[in-house]
């Protein structure tokens, strides 16, 4: 195990080199790269720039350039805001744990919503009941979550005032965002529950449990949702990135701290060292989180063995 | 001799089509979808015919009344018909899910076709290359086009294919890499087809089946984060109406006009739903285990 596990983060490394060169390509090879679009947003003179370029070291050869942002970025340091002048990596660890927060809370929503739903509607199949629960599922799936989280806002936030509106504090503030970013991955959990218990139920081990004349109920639950989960953990670790997707939006929904915000906020304000420092920090959590995800496969399923 | 070959081919693949058709209208969920996408594509497409009126003309005189039978939607900060406005976006907002999506699959499609039926060392680069790509939660490589490109409703489509390109690459690959160990590949080779034609006329063809599946619920992703993008203000610019920028715009009132907020989300949702309806049909059409 530990040796597939050193594999697995060995050959991440490329991975995450290359996604630290497409965003370096991106923010300052490309053309309309950072000083043009501080001219043309910010009115800036000619001269104004080239004092800034070569304050930002944007005027050595772009070799150089690259060389200092890896190993930059290798020892953590993302270079600081080009408004606020603090350390981009001190503003990522500020906001990282809002953002963290939000993720995890939406996730148990979604465990908690998805899972029963999806195991109701597959040993009810054809009732009414799945009906209605894969009903909930694809509206979940199909409504805007920005959308829902305005609606959420007007209903429980300003005509019953039950819940804050926008902001973050105590667990009251997280209910709302949480429940907006996690209702359309219970959706998705959901649909994916039902039709890998349909198939677990049809399974020659689930006859056999019958059979022996086993109770229904263990039948379901012993024998086929052990089996039903495994594809849903593939689905909940490749599900972070729909969460971190989610959170740059549903974040700037509901006026919350986080590093989504603050990545939208920082392309609205041009600010690069914000968005390269935001983009490769996200992209390295999701590739670490797949590992995690393989290595979590082998815990629930013992047919799996990485030794 | 050569129409008594080419006739069964000809009555086998009617006869394909004709129970694709049947199975098509037995399946509940993909006449629900298309039938909704349908209206919604027909509405977009002659907008003039329903909206009663301009989205665009401002009427202080009116200005954010509650819906009301003058005014099914209401009316927004500027007295425009919130109807009108949700009626007239609908084209627009199709055509950036559309757009998105035809880039997603010409970007992925080529370098899918050309991973697969080139193999080897070609192969190794463009799926590291994908793999990286696939390393960035979508938003957040549309977000980073956007960026590049500035906000706007072309770069809003195109920072939505780019993002979407990755998948759609490994998909086509896949399915080109046993397209391409088929006779009839070999055999036009041997017979001196060239490259180009031959992924053309003789793999493409045969690889459609599932693009066609993924575009189809490409579609309700690439709406939701291209109308995503536009509520966060990197898309169309206002007066005109796009349903991400409406819903955008009636954020600022939330608590004072709620209807501002409601339809734009609630065309958004049913556009969406149909299009997940009828790709979850159609996807369960092209598995084959539903002709044993």
């Amino acid at each position: 195990m530990r040796k597939y596990l050193i594999g697995r983060l060995i050959a991440a490394v490329p991975t995450i080199l290359g996604v630290v060169v497409i965003v370096f390509i991106a923010l300052r090879v490309l053309p309309g790269s950072v000083a043009d679009r501080l001219a043309a947003d910010f009115g800036m003179s000619a001269a104004d720039i080239a004092r800034l370029e070569a304050q930002w070291g944007l005027d050595d050869p772009i070799v150089v350039q690259f060389g200092r942002f890896v190993s930059d970025a290798a020892r953590g340091d993302f270079g600081r805001s080009i408004w606020s002048r603090r350390p981009v990596t001190q503003q990522i660890t500020q906001q990282l744990p809002a953002t963290i927060e939000l993720a995890a809370a939406a996730m148990a929503i979604a465990i908690l919503i998805g899972i029963p739903l999806g195991i109701l509607a597959a040993l009810r199949r054809d009732s009414w009941l799945d009906t209605a629960s894969m009903a909930v599922a694809l509206i979940g799936v199909s409504m805007p979550n920005f959308w829902l989280g305005l609606v959420l806002i007007v209903v429980f936030g300003a005509t019953l005032g039950w819940l804050p509106m926008a902001g973050s504090g105590g667990w009251q503030h997280l209910i709302l965002p949480a429940f907006t970013l996690g209702f359309s991955l219970s959706g998705i959990i959901a649909r994916l529950v039902r039709a890998a218990m349909l198939e677990a139920l049809s399974q020659d081990y689930v006859r056999t449990a019958r059979s022996k004349g086993l109770a229904e109920r263990l039948v379901a639950w012993k024998h086929a949702l052990r089996n039903a989960l495994i594809p849903v953990v593939t689905v909940l670790g490749l599900q972070i990135a729909g969460l971190l997707n989610g959170a740059v939006v549903i974040e700037t929904v509901f006026s919350r701290p986080g590093i989504g915000r603050m990545l939208v906020n920082g392309i609205i304000d041009k600010d690069f060292p914000i968005v390269q420092g935001v983009v490769i920090l996200v992209a390295g959590v999701y590739v670490l989180a797949n590992i995690v995800v393989d290595v979590l496969y082998a815990a629930i399923d013992p047919r799996i063995s990485y030794a | 001799m050569r129409d008594v070959v080419a006739e069964p081919v000809r009555s086998q693949r009617r006869t394909g089509l004709a129970r694709f058709v049947r199975d098509f209208v037995k399946r509940r969920n993909a006449v629900v979808g298309g039938t909704v996408l349908l209206i919604v594509v027909l509405v977009s497409l002659f907008p003039g015919l329903v909206a009663p009126y301009d989205p665009i003309r401002m009427n202080p005189a009116v200005a954010l009344q509650p819906p009301s039978a003058e005014h099914l939607f209401g009316t927004d900060l500027f007295g425009r018909d919130v109807f009108s406005r949700v009626v007239h976006g609908g084209g627009r907002s199709l055509q950036l899910g559309v757009v998105a999506v035809v880039i997603a699959v010409l970007l992925g499609g080529t370098l899918g076709l050309a991973a697969g039926y080139y193999s080897g060392r070609t192969d190794a680069v463009i799926m590291r290359f994908v793999d990286i790509l696939l390393a960035f939660p979508s938003i957040l490589l549309a977000l980073l086009v956007v960026y590049v490109l500035g906000a706007g409703t072309l770069n809003l489509m195109i920072a939505v294919g780019i993002s979407a390109a990755p998948g759609y690459a490994r998909i086509v690959r896949g399915s080109t890499l046993s397209i391409r160990e088929q006779a009839f590949v070999e055999a036009a080779r041997a017979l001196g087809v060239r490259d180009v034609r031959l992924i053309l006329r003789h793999v493409t063809p045969n690889i459609l089946a599932p693009v066609i599946v993924m575009a189809t619920l490409g579609l309700a992703s690439a709406i939701l984060v291209a109308s995503a993008l536009s509520f966060l203000g990197f898309g169309a610019s206002p007066p005109s109406p796009e349903w991400g920028v409406m819903l955008n715009e009636g954020r600022q009132l939330l608590t004072r006009a709620w209807w501002l907020s409601t339809f734009p989300g609630v065309a958004i949702m049913v556009t969406v739903l149909g299009c997940n309806l009828l790709g979850d049909g159609i996807q369960d059409l092209s598995d084959p285990r539903m002709y044993r």
